[in-house]
């Protein structure tokens, strides 16, 4: 492909174009309706989260568990292997059966990890039993 | 300029405003948010250069899994309100240098004379070329890499489990 | 894809289903002697595997490795001490708290990743077994997790191989921008065509893909972290770096720069050269000033890693056969040495300060004897193995006619002699009154065989190196 030749060039990039006009015109309707359609009052409690119920007290920054750390950790572990599942199942059928065992050896090792996760207690997030 | 170079300039910008914006900002989070957004605009960029599949893989790695752990990360370790200057000249001094360097680099890189010019040329990565590519040359790579998901994943368990281990240890020291 | 790319990867297809049945075996039921006799059943499966098809003519699997012969003898290498440092860990993890089944699991991916950095042929194969080897060995480190100096350990080695690689993955960026492939033969043969006029960015990319081999080779700017990580690892993760992650380094060091004419490129030879001088001369100089026995052994790594790079720099015909065995007989001596340590290391702290060595000879009279040939055999005394490999470097750098290099080498190793005959006496003086009591244990079986096993290597390649030398001159033809 060549990159300098108008034609192609937008030829290939028009769905990104199109997709980015869709989602800045959409911010614009969603902020620009509601900023004129909606109705404008500061009363004593409007900028409180809830109408009703308890006031927020203290910062939101405080420590969390060790275990989010984990969770994350894990998604993006399997995250990571979902990339490789998408880029075989891309080409499935050109790679054929020598792709597929390729596939089902690496799920294969993942599976165990899961496995392993699983049994030794790691996914369980209340206390332990 | 065409069209093309017209939004290659613009995603630069937005990639440089929102890096900029990222580094300088105090609360962490502010930070991610903005990083989020560079992200996406190297996605974009991708996609512009003609590898939509690592477009696609910039989102869904970098602007999804790894601001998660980043967000996690921030709200674990309670940094805030720190009054110091943002850039101790200790620190200022070694980016500096830092930086030089890799403008020097990028310059030569634009600028000076390949040895082997036509060595890259340019070309469409569609997602079945990469598949292709991938696990009919590079299957071993592709093996292995299992093993370095899966190590990582011992890994950070066993290190991130102290405090489960702690409290384990202490009940039984204490009946 | 053909049935001769699987028989060429036996050894790492064996490793990886030792892998697989150490992490079912753990999920299922938590053992710490099934797991050892899992993990050694996998390794020597792995080095049966060595040997029935390392005579095998060179064979490229994919674009990434080229398993031939100096591969297979360094994965023979990589799976023997990790088997050692394996049984160097039975006795010492035995009474640790906690679950310890993991440091087996872990030993074997890093070793598998230190097996795929010796056959790698390609960049994208070096860096994959290169993050492997790294992810494992911050967690190995970092394994003691109660003591404070362990942890600390990971975590300096996360970030300083983290920066490592951010350098050797720009370096590979910049290689690739201007050769345009990542395979090595490509780029070594870009190199030689390019001579003393080589392009700004090839240099640059060089540059950088040397930090990030130094850095593991813990050659002298980038060596900040070994002190530390030494001491504050457990003893056998020490073991395990000390040998293993160099061992893989020096393959690699071998792929990437054996096939160039230094003459030719002097600004690699140069900056390899000033390295290695830099090395020598600020190992042995931090070495005299310490009272931590690892932190001794933390230096003195450092400078025989500069004395490694004098035989490889020499260019000669000696030169790949020099460094071969050099890194051997480095590996036998290091894991006996760290071996002593071990196993005189109690749980909750690792034997350490020359206090702790006071006196052994009178205490544990054969492991006095087995530590002092060790520290002989570093300080390159005759009749070890230590002594063969020198001689064997400072004969190829002759014949490379790099004489100032080899002034260095010869005055620093007399140098060194101070600090390791300073342990040696500490063992042969009077045990200290007032001290507490190390453990008294005594050498579990496991522990002895290794010592054993090394003592013997030891002295038999050190008096009769012939057999050894063979081997090495087939597989570096």
């Amino acid at each position: 492909m060549d990159v300098n030749d108008p034609v192609t060039s937008i030829a290939t990039i028009w769905p990104l174009m199109v997709f980015l006009l869709a989602a800045t015109g959409l911010v614009i309707v969603m902020i620009g309706l509601s900023a004129l359609l909606g109705q404008r009052h500061w009363q004593r409690t409007t900028g409180e989260p809830f109408e009703s119920g308890m006031l927020p007290t203290g910062t939101a920054r405080i420590r969390f568990d060790v275990k989010f750390y984990l969770m994350a950790m894990f998604f993006v572990i399997f995250d990571l292997e979902a990339i490789f599942i998408f880029a075989w199942a891309a080409s499935v059928r050109q790679l054929g059966w020598f792709g597929y065992i390729e596939m089902l050896i690496f799920v294969g090792f993942l599976l165990l990890a899961l496995f392993y996760l699983w049994r030794v207690g790691a996914l369980e997030w209340g206390t332990k039993r | 300029m065409t069209l093309y170079s017209l939004l290659f300039y613009l995603l630069a910008i937005i990639i440089l405003a929102s890096t900029v914006m990222a580094v300088t900002r105090r609360n962490l989070v502010h930070a991610i948010i903005y990083l989020v957004v560079s992200f996406f605009g190297s996605a974009m960029l991708f996609y512009l250069l003609g590898a939509p599949f690592l477009a696609a893989i910039e989102v869904i790695i970098y602007a999804g899994a790894i601001m998660i752990l980043f967000l996690f990360i921030v709200m674990m370790i309670d940094v805030d309100r720190h009054k110091e200057r943002l850039f101790p000249i200790r620190q200022c001094l070694p980016a500096i240098i830092f930086g030089l360097v890799y403008a020097a680099v990028g310059l030569m890189v634009t600028f000076g004379h390949s040895g082997s010019k036509a060595s890259m040329p340019i070309a469409v990565a569609t997602p079945n070329a990469f598949g292709r590519f991938v696990f009919e040359h590079h299957w071993l790579a592709v093996e292995i890499v299992s093993l370095l998901l899966l190590v990582a994943l011992i890994g950070a368990l066993y290190l991130g489990r102290l405090k489960i281990e702690k409290s384990a240890a202490a009940g039984k020291e204490t009946p | 894809m053909q049935t001769a790319d699987f028989t060429a990867l036996t050894p790492l297809l064996l490793l990886a289903a030792a892998i697989a049945a150490v992490m079912l075996q753990i999920a299922l039921k938590r053992s710490h002697i099934l797991t050892i006799v899992l993990t050694l059943a996998g390794l020597i499966a792995a080095m049966l595997g060595v040997l029935a098809v390392g005579d095998m003519p060179a064979r490229q699997v994919t674009p990434l490795v080229t398993m031939d012969r100096l591969a297979f003898f360094f994965i023979g290498l990589i799976l023997t001490a990790t088997a050692a440092t394996a049984l160097l860990g039975c006795r010492y993890w035995e009474h640790a708290v906690g679950q310890c089944e993991e440091y087996y699991l872990l030993l074997l991916v890093a070793a598998l990743g230190a097996c795929v950095l010796a056959a790698a042929h390609h960049f994208a194969a070096f860096f994959i077994g290169l993050e492997i080897l790294s992810i494992s060995l911050f967690t190995l480190m970092a394994f003691a997790r109660r003591r404070m100096a362990s942890v600390e350990a990971g975590l300096k080695y996360l970030v300083l191989a983290g920066i490592s690689s951010a350098f050797l993955l720009f370096g590979i960026a910049l290689i690739y921008a201007d050769v345009g492939s990542l395979a090595f033969p490509i780029w070594t043969a870009r190199l030689q065509a390019a001579g003393e006029t080589v392009s700004p960015l090839l240099l640059i990319g060089m540059g950088m893909t040397v930090i990030g081999v130094g850095f593991k080779l813990a050659l002298v700017p980038f060596h900040m972290w070994t002190a530390d990580i030494y001491q504050g690892a457990p003893a056998p993760t020490t073991a395990f770096v000390a040998t293993v992650s160099k061992s893989a380094m020096v393959a690699l060091l071998l792929r990437l720069f054996a096939p160039v004419d230094f003459t030719a490129e002097p600004a690699l030879f140069w900056t390899l050269a000033i390295l290695a001088f830099a090395s020598m001369i600020v190992g042995n100089i931090l070495a005299l000033r310490q009272d931590s026995v690892k932190r001794i052994l933390a230096y003195s790594s450092i400078a025989h890693m500069g004395y490694l790079l004098v035989a490889f720099l020499s260019g000669g015909p000696a030169a790949i056969a020099a460094t071969v065995f050099y890194i051997t007989a480095y590996t036998i001596t290091v894991l006996g040495a760290f071996g002593v340590v071990t196993v005189l290391s109690r749980t909750d702290a690792d034997a350490d300060s020359m206090s702790d060595f006071q006196g052994l000879f009178f205490s544990h009279p054969w492991l006095a004897g087995v530590f002092m040939a060790m520290l002989l055999s570093l300080a390159g005394i005759p009749l070890t193995a230590g002594f063969i490999g020198k001689f064997y470097a400072i004969t190829a750098g002759a014949q490379g006619g790099i004489w100032w290099l080899i002034i260095t080498l010869v005055l620093t190793s007399a140098a060194s002699l101070f600090y390791y005959l300073r342990i040696v006496v500490a063992m042969f003086s009077p045990p200290l009154e007032n001290k507490t009591q190390p453990p008294a244990a005594g050498i579990s079986y496991s522990g002895g065989l290794v010592l054993t096993v090394m003592t013997v290597l030891l002295i038999w390649v050190g008096s009769a190196p012939g057999p050894l030398i063979d081997l090495i001159g087939r597989i570096t033809q």
